[in-house]
């Protein structure tokens, strides 16, 4: 074999590769009849959105909900032209105008559906990131080899704790009530929602990090160790999500599991 | 293992799960500014979120629903059955007044509102602490001060500043090296600088960005002038003493050399 021309052959053009977000989304069943989660991932340079909806409520009332929820966030994402500095106040916004909005629904009767649903949602401008949250769907930060949650449950358990730490109630009633711990005390749909928690400054991200959002399924399975050591395993984002279901699910052969959704952003 | 270090209100680093007030002012912590001291070499800076009020609307009440085992349910759930039998809410106290409670009514989201971080878990909210250019972690406690600036007339009255190596910046703003929050007259950024230079063991003032008159002692500053051991830097209502750590006797170079203090 020769070569001819030596100058033909080119050289590695040495173009540096900008980090870039990239989502995997990946939502299971579990041992329900009925998805009531609603998943959104999108991005419109310079901005993306990721959103989980874990809908409540009887009937299907939590899947209304969810996906309404998600609708509504997703248009007025699209129509998001301001700057990054507005984005705090968008999400406070539109925490408060979902909750109206599924507030509203009602069923062909005209009755109200009196359906709710969690809303974690992340807004990404270039690699700065802010987040909202209403209800118990978490909003996990991994980076460094950590896991960090940034969310905290908006339930009767947030309340007996603080009520706890001040010494409100003794540690008899804490424990009597601690069996209502998981109802939701704030959550989209409430009507006069008030407790909704919104980053203010923004998260700088930096190549390898990732956001993990996920409904309670996950959470509710699964350590934070068990997630992190999931999802560092796989560098592909949507394999990583996609394994992080599936270990739900494989726990699921042996107890009740709820709809279990994630969406993992990876900025790399 | 980690160690979170909090900052209290006074401007003292502490570690947080050893102390429940600051060990050196008894001061309460602010809890906006939260640390981890990681093996890698980034600080991480925690913020906190903050939790928003009222939307407007009139609460409805909630027809009685028996909450079913496996679905998500809300605590509203369990207020309306007012016919199930025994209330099984907890007794209200006196104290559980005294916090505003209504009819003896616990009411979870007031409660909620009212401690916006559960400041006992730390991991909550995070943020990089580096500046714009990428330097150097704001607000870090940072190791090897080469002194303190300590204000000894004005609004922070008795705060004191750790100065790093190098160009310190100061000002209003939670960007900067030396934070005056308190001095409304002071320019947000960068209102005068305090370096140290290492291979003269100096401190030097120089005038910042915004152009306002700063004395050293009672000269004004027009020219970048060196800074002495109690010297008084005066900007607007705010005055600040110099005390140097490293001198012509010490410096951080040779002490880790030597291993031990004083070091020359």
């Amino acid at each position: 074999m020769t070569y001819v021309n030596q100058d033909d052959i080119t050289t590695l053009d040495e173009k540096k590769l900008l980090p870039t977000i990239k989502m995997g989304i990946s939502t299971v069943l579990g041992t329900r009849k009925e998805q009531q989660d609603t998943v959104f991932g999108f991005s419109r340079e310079p901005f993306h959105i990721a959103v989980v909806c874990d809908g409540m409520g009887g009937l299907n009332a939590g899947e209304t909900a969810s996906q309404k929820a998600v609708e509504v966030l997703a248009k007025d994402f699209l129509k998001f032209e301001e700057d990054e500095e507005e984005i705090p106040k968008f999400l406070l916004m539109e925490a408060k105008k979902l909750d109206e909005e599924v507030y509203d629904l009602c069923d062909e009767e005209g009755e109200r559906l009196d359906a709710g649903t969690t809303v974690a949602a992340v807004m990404i401008a270039g690699k700065k990131l802010y987040w909202m949250s209403v209800g118990d769907s978490k909003i996990f930060f991994i980076a460094g080899n950590r896991i960090f949650p940034v969310t905290r449950e908006h339930n009767y358990r947030l309340s007996l704790d603080i009520m706890k730490k001040r010494g409100t109630i003794s540690e008899e009633d804490y424990e009597l009530e601690s069996k209502k711990g998981e109802a939701l005390i704030s959550y989209i749909g409430m009507g006069n929602l008030r407790l909704i928690d919104c980053s203010q400054e923004a998260i700088v991200l930096e190549k390898g990090d990732r956001v993990l959002l996920c409904s309670d399924g996950l959470y509710r399975s699964l350590t934070e160790e068990e997630i992190l050591n999931i999802v560092k395993k796989e560098r592909n984002v949507q394999e990583a999500a996609n394994a992080l279901t599936r270990q739900v699910m494989g726990r699921a052969a042996v107890k009740s599991q709820d709809n279990t959704s994630v969406v993992l952003i990876q900025y790399a | 293992m980690d160690t979170y270090f909090v900052r209290c209100v006074n401007g003292h680093y502490y570690e947080a799960n050893k102390y429940d007030v600051c060990p050196y002012c008894s001061a309460e912590a602010d809890y906006t500014q939260y640390l981890v001291n990681s093996d890698d070499d980034q600080a991480v800076t925690m913020r906190s979120s903050v939790v928003f009020g009222e939307s407007g609307r009139s609460s409805q009440g909630y027809g009685s629903v028996s909450p079913q085992d496996e679905k998500t349910v809300r605590y509203a759930d369990y207020q309306s059955s007012s016919d199930s039998g025994r209330q099984s809410q907890p007794k209200v106290t006196k104290r559980m007044e005294e916090d505003g409670f209504d009819n003896g009514k616990i009411d979870p989201v007031n409660i909620a509102l009212s401690a916006p971080l559960d400041v006992e878990n730390p991991k909550y909210m995070m943020n990089r602490g580096k500046t714009s250019d990428g330097s150097r972690p704001k607000g870090t406690c940072f190791l090897e001060p080469v002194g303190w600036l300590i204000c000894v007339d004005g609004p922070d009255f008795g705060k004191s500043y750790p100065l790093r190596e190098g160009k310190n910046s100061i000002g209003r703003s939670d960007e900067m090296d030396v934070v005056l929050k308190n001095d409304p007259y002071i320019s947000r950024k960068n209102h005068a600088w305090i370096e140290y230079v290492e291979e003269e063991r100096k401190f030097i003032i120089s005038v910042g960005e915004a152009k306002k008159m700063i004395y050293l002692n009672d000269e004004l500053v027009l020219m970048p002038l060196e800074m002495g051991r109690n010297d008084i830097l005066i900007l607007e209502d705010t005055s600040l003493a110099l005390i140097p750590c490293c001198d012509e006797n010490f410096s951080w170079k040779s002490a880790r050399k030597k291993g031990s203090f004083p070091a020359e």
